[in-house]
């Protein structure tokens, strides 16, 4: 099956609206399958979800995590099991928190890195010069309240060049709620995962084997025939609340390499067979799924990267 | 509760980095509120000076991109001086406030904790409390933080 992720939420333990209780309903009402809790620089909001999980026995995960909201860029961080201390943070060696915090067993990822900074909000942008690209899991592409172009249409660019350069980074994306937001029509991260299946773990597969998708509601599943040559896409529905085809949409299969992107329209019921030849035999394809053109304003879903020998 | 400790301070303009503060205390107690408080938060006019100041360092940070005289104004009354502020207790986080209050404790007492911070069954041992300062956007901004401490009162 594939779980339904909300992985950037803040709760009023920082700056939010609602309460952790108000974060799980909010989040079971809207039939996520698991949420993440990523309050500004404090895990106190941890023992409280986990006490009204037990109490309320909802059919929801919620994965501990936080946002490090640093001077130099905020970093998010799942399966996060205490709080290390950030302050000493080193705008020229971020590896070394990234380090500290994986080898707690936490996932680390970048949020936001395009967002507005100095002079309005000091730490939004990602200033940190990094090294070592290796050294953290995950970008969040899709901050889905910032501004599409100036904010996340960079993101997914620089995510994707980096994986075509041959960086191993898996990508997310999130609400950044901070109230109940309307959240019909805007990217959800999914993964692959059982029924009761731990959450936590599920997660860390996923993000170490880059195996994550974001979507504003279907998916784009690929499958990879190497005795026959290509890759068969198919659109599988996630009934992710809000999210509307018309019949009257083109569906575009757009297959970004590091020598162009190759277009072709798709059905949402019949797959589609791409032969390697097509892709002039490139290694590295990153899949994405358009409604009606490529433009970014109608990008409906990325898919994990394929990566072919 | 009584008043263990007091102190105050002034930042300057562009201040980035954190001030701590420690406190060893020489007995346990059940209830302990950390108070911390600022002055001057938004710019108190938006002045032709102050647009041409900002339009420089967005040249400089955003290179290209254009904002309207509206976009820029609304921009700058929305910039605040932003100050996080930390607590632990013997090396262990208990606590951070994010939420910008201009005045704000970090109370804990068996009955009550503040938004932010980790209960704690009982206070005692060494309190390091850190005000970590985002952005300052005056110089003479002035603060001032106090850890009170004591047993809880049954009144």
């Amino acid at each position: 099956m594939y779980k339904r992720l909300e992985l950037h939420n803040h709760t009023t333990e920082s700056d939010s609206s609602i309460t952790p209780r108000e974060l799980v309903e909010f989040m079971s009402d809207n039939k996520v399958d698991a949420f993440a809790i990523t309050d500004h620089n404090t895990i106190s909001g941890h023992v409280k979800i986990k006490e009204y999980l037990r109490e309320a026995k909802l059919p929801i995960s919620c994965i501990y995590g936080m946002e490090y909201t640093t001077y130099y860029g905020h970093i998010l961080c799942f399966n996060l099991k205490e709080y290390l201390p950030w302050e000493d943070i080193n705008l020229h060696k971020p590896e070394l928190l990234f380090s500290a915090l994986k080898g707690k067993g936490a996932l680390v990822g970048i949020a936001h890195p395009f967002s507005y900074g100095h002079p309005f909000a000091r730490g939004c942008r990602f200033d940190m010069t990094i090294h070592d690209y290796s050294s953290f899991d995950f970008i969040e592409i899709f901050n889905n309240p910032e501004p599409l172009h100036e904010v996340n249409e960079r993101g997914l660019l620089w995510w994707e060049e980096l994986v075509l350069k041959g960086y191993p980074l898996a990508f997310t994306s999130g609400m950044d709620l901070h109230g109940k937001w309307d959240m019909s029509n805007r990217f959800a991260t999914f993964i692959e995962g059982t029924e009761g299946g731990n959450i936590e773990e599920e997660l860390a597969a996923a993000i170490h084997n880059r195996r994550t998708w974001i979507s504003k509601g279907p998916l784009l599943i690929s499958d990879t025939d190497s005795s026959h040559g290509g890759i068969t896409f198919s659109i599988l529905a996630t009934g992710k609340p809000g999210y509307i085809h018309s019949e009257a949409d083109s569906c575009l299969l757009a297959l970004r390499t590091k020598k162009g992107t190759l277009t072709r329209e798709i059905s949402c019921k019949v797959p589609l067979k791409i032969a390697f030849r097509e892709i002039e035999e490139e290694t590295v394809i990153i899949p994405k799924l358009y409604r009606n053109s490529t433009d970014i304003e109608n990008l409906v879903a990325v898919a994990p990267v394929i990566y072919l020998k | 509760m009584e008043k263990i400790y007091e102190a105050g301070g002034t930042l300057n303009k562009g201040f980035v980095g954190q001030i701590s503060y420690t406190v060893c205390l020489e007995k346990e107690y059940g209830e302990m509120d950390i108070a911390f408080s600022f002055d001057k938060q938004y710019y108190s006019d938006v002045t032709e000076e102050l647009k041409q100041e900002i339009t420089d360092i967005c040249n400089k940070e955003y290179p290209g991109e254009t904002a309207s005289d509206e976009v820029l104004t609304d921009a700058i009354r929305g910039m605040k001086t932003e100050i996080h502020t930390i607590a632990a207790m013997n090396g262990e986080f208990i606590g951070g406030i994010h939420k910008q209050l201009t005045e704000r404790h970090m109370h804990y007492s068996p009955s009550f904790t503040s938004d932010g911070c980790i209960a704690q069954t009982r206070i005692g041992g060494v309190i390091k409390i850190t005000l970590v300062v985002f952005n300052v956007l005056m110089d003479d901004t002035h603060y001032s933080l106090s850890l009170s401490a004591g047993e809880v009162s049954n009144v």
